[in-house]
């Protein structure tokens, strides 16, 4: 499974919308096997979603992002863990055992609805079950 | 500072209509006026504390910090327009200005950034400019993923483009995105509506003329494709064009080279051309109306715009976006669209396309004075449509049965369990009919 992080010096980005490098991470079973920086030129919403589809990325974990570009994104079948924030490899640890949604790892203030750390989502579809 | 110090500082802030905030030297932000939570979006106590780039969000923080660059050569910013992301996902075009703030020994304690949110003079500039990017295509239908997949390769090979696509499909925008795209960006976009000229006036609007070639011709005057040199030209409704434009234009492709109305010399053009029409053409090739040589020449990529019928889930995004916008300009607050105004956009067919929904939803600013857009807001037209369902039309049962569950879907957004209740029918019911009907999952 192909993780994306975007990133600034060892930090996830503030805005994927405007960020130019991605950490492009190969994960097998929660164990990293590769990973390699990619820089990212494309300036519009929906060619970077492009370039994010034909880099293959499964997931991709952001901090701010805008709307638009977080739909056509999940609606290409990537998965947006967006408006976080912190250091590049706590969040790819938080990510690895499902802690990314706890509140240290926030952006202020997000529309609703946004998509953020997985596991609280997880949890409500339990429920309803 | 006493609190009354802090208190008066506050209300001076919050008195301001541009956003302000300061921030310590180690960039965390210490003040956040009231402007400022209502450009981002994000509240005083929420901001306070934070690093000013995850607040601000804006495209220069990483790569270009104005705050940085004052507190390294002490000189201030001023006005410099760039884009943020507010709390809502939005983008917002900003200017910003920053100056040092200093102690009273004149020791550096932090800085200061001022913001003025500018999105309507960025609308009303991109509206008088026509200066649209892909960017402004707000789509996340299949169908036009792929094109942006392939639109770089198409933006930088300089080929001949057809767009084809229903009016209102948003083709000039998709030539715009061509265009930004590729090398010949920095030229201006040239745009020529064939179809709004008569056939004399084209050739030599298209062309040029020189002095003399007809009464009142005084001096030579450029054509839009001297204009474009070095640049794009967008030739749009190209199936209306005569037969005689039609042999110019094809000696433009073939050759490179045409001549002005009245020239006895051949002038080159380097010159992309990228052609639209929401006519079928390979069937005015059939009946002898469109030469087939320049078909061909102009069909070197096509691209096909699905009209907003077939890309129903981007109603929704395409209403927040147009709301966004004429809020700014009717100087309005409307939120949103309640469940049975968007049921009714949903289920309607759009034959005007995006175009229909940008005027639908102006229509409903002028008549909404709330801040939820209800059905009585919308046009008649669009009301009596959704209730009118022709009976006559279904040839079977399960025609019938077909289009009234595909209607209550888009009602009801997707939802099954919520369609199924106003079909008056168990969901289990509704989801065994789907699975026969071969309906796609919302």
């Amino acid at each position: 499974m192909k993780v994306a992080i975007s990133v600034w010096q060892n930090k996830i980005s503030s805005v994927f919308d405007f960020a130019d490098k991605l950490l492009l991470i190969d994960l097998e079973n929660g164990i990293e096997k590769s990973r390699k920086e990619i820089t990212l030129t494309e300036q519009s919403g929906p060619e970077r979603a492009a370039r994010l589809r034909r880099l293959g990325v499964h997931v991709l974990i952001c901090g701010a992002i805008s709307r638009a570009l977080a739909e056509m994104l999940t609606s290409s079948g990537i998965q947006v863990l967006s408006f976080l924030a912190g250091s590049t490899e706590q969040i790819l640890a938080a990510y690895k055992t499902g802690n990314l949604s706890l509140p240290q790892y926030a952006l202020p203030n997000v529309w609703v609805g946004a998509p953020r750390g997985f596991r609280r989502r997880r949890a409500r579809r339990g429920r309803r079950r | 500072m006493d609190y009354s110090t802090y208190e008066k500082r506050d209300v001076i802030l919050d008195s301001i209509a541009d956003g302000v905030f300061t921030v310590s030297k180690d960039w965390r932000i210490t003040s956040f006026n009231r402007s400022a939570e209502q450009i981002t979006g994000i509240s005083r106590q929420k901001a306070i504390g934070r690093i000013c780039k995850d607040v601000l969000r804006a495209n220069v923080c990483e790569s270009d910090c104005a705050l940085l660059r004052t507190m390294n050569t002490g000189k201030p910013v001023i006005n410099k327009p760039v884009y943020i992301i507010d709390a809502q996902g939005q983008r917002k075009a900003i200017t910003i200005s920053t100056a040092l703030l200093k102690d009273q020994d004149g020791q550096i304690i932090g800085g200061v950034e001022t913001f003025r949110d500018m999105t309507v003079v960025e609308e009303l500039r991109k509206q008088l400019q026509k200066q649209y990017s892909c960017e402004d295509i707000i789509s996340r239908n299949h169908k036009i993923q792929e094109l942006f997949d392939i639109l770089p390769q198409i933006a930088v090979s300089d080929c001949t483009v057809l767009i084809d696509g229903q009016t209102g499909t948003g083709k000039e925008l998709f030539a715009r995105a061509i265009h930004n795209l590729s090398d010949r960006k920095d030229n201006p976009f040239v745009a020529v509506n064939c179809s709004a000229l008569p056939d004399t006036l084209l050739e030599s609007e298209l062309f040029g003329y020189k002095a003399g070639a007809f009464t009142d011709a005084k001096k030579d005057k450029p054509g839009r494709f001297k204009r474009a040199e070095g640049s794009t030209i967008f030739l749009d409704e190209i199936g209306d064009i005569s037969s005689a434009v039609q042999v110019k234009l094809l000696r433009v492709l073939q050759e490179k080279t045409y001549e002005p109305v009245g020239a006895v010399s051949s002038e080159t053009a380097d010159v992309r051309i990228i052609t639209a029409t929401n006519k079928d053409l390979a069937q005015l090739v059939e009946k002898g109306v469109f030469r087939s040589d320049l078909y061909y020449r102009i069909n070197v990529v096509k691209l096909s715009l699905p009209p907003l019928r077939e890309r129903n889930e981007d109603i929704p995004l395409l209403v927040e976006h147009f709301i966004n916008r004429f809020n700014h300009i009717y100087n309005k607050n409307i939120c949103c669209l309640n469940d049975e105004a968007m049921g009714i956009l949903l289920s309607y067919d759009f034959p005007g396309n995006i175009r229909e929904l940008e005027n639908t939803l102006e229509h409903c600013f002028v008549l909404c004075q709330g801040d939820i857009i209800e059905p009585r807001h919308l046009p008649d037209s669009m009301i009596s449509s959704d209730k009118d369902i022709d009976v006559n039309k279904f040839r079977t049962l399960k025609q019938m049965e077909e289009i009234m569950i595909e209607q209550a879907l888009r009602r009801n957004r997707g939802n099954r369990t919520a369609a199924a209740k106003e079909l008056g029918i168990n969901s289990s019911t509704l989801f065994r009919k789907l699975k026969n009907l071969n309906t796609p999952a919302e």
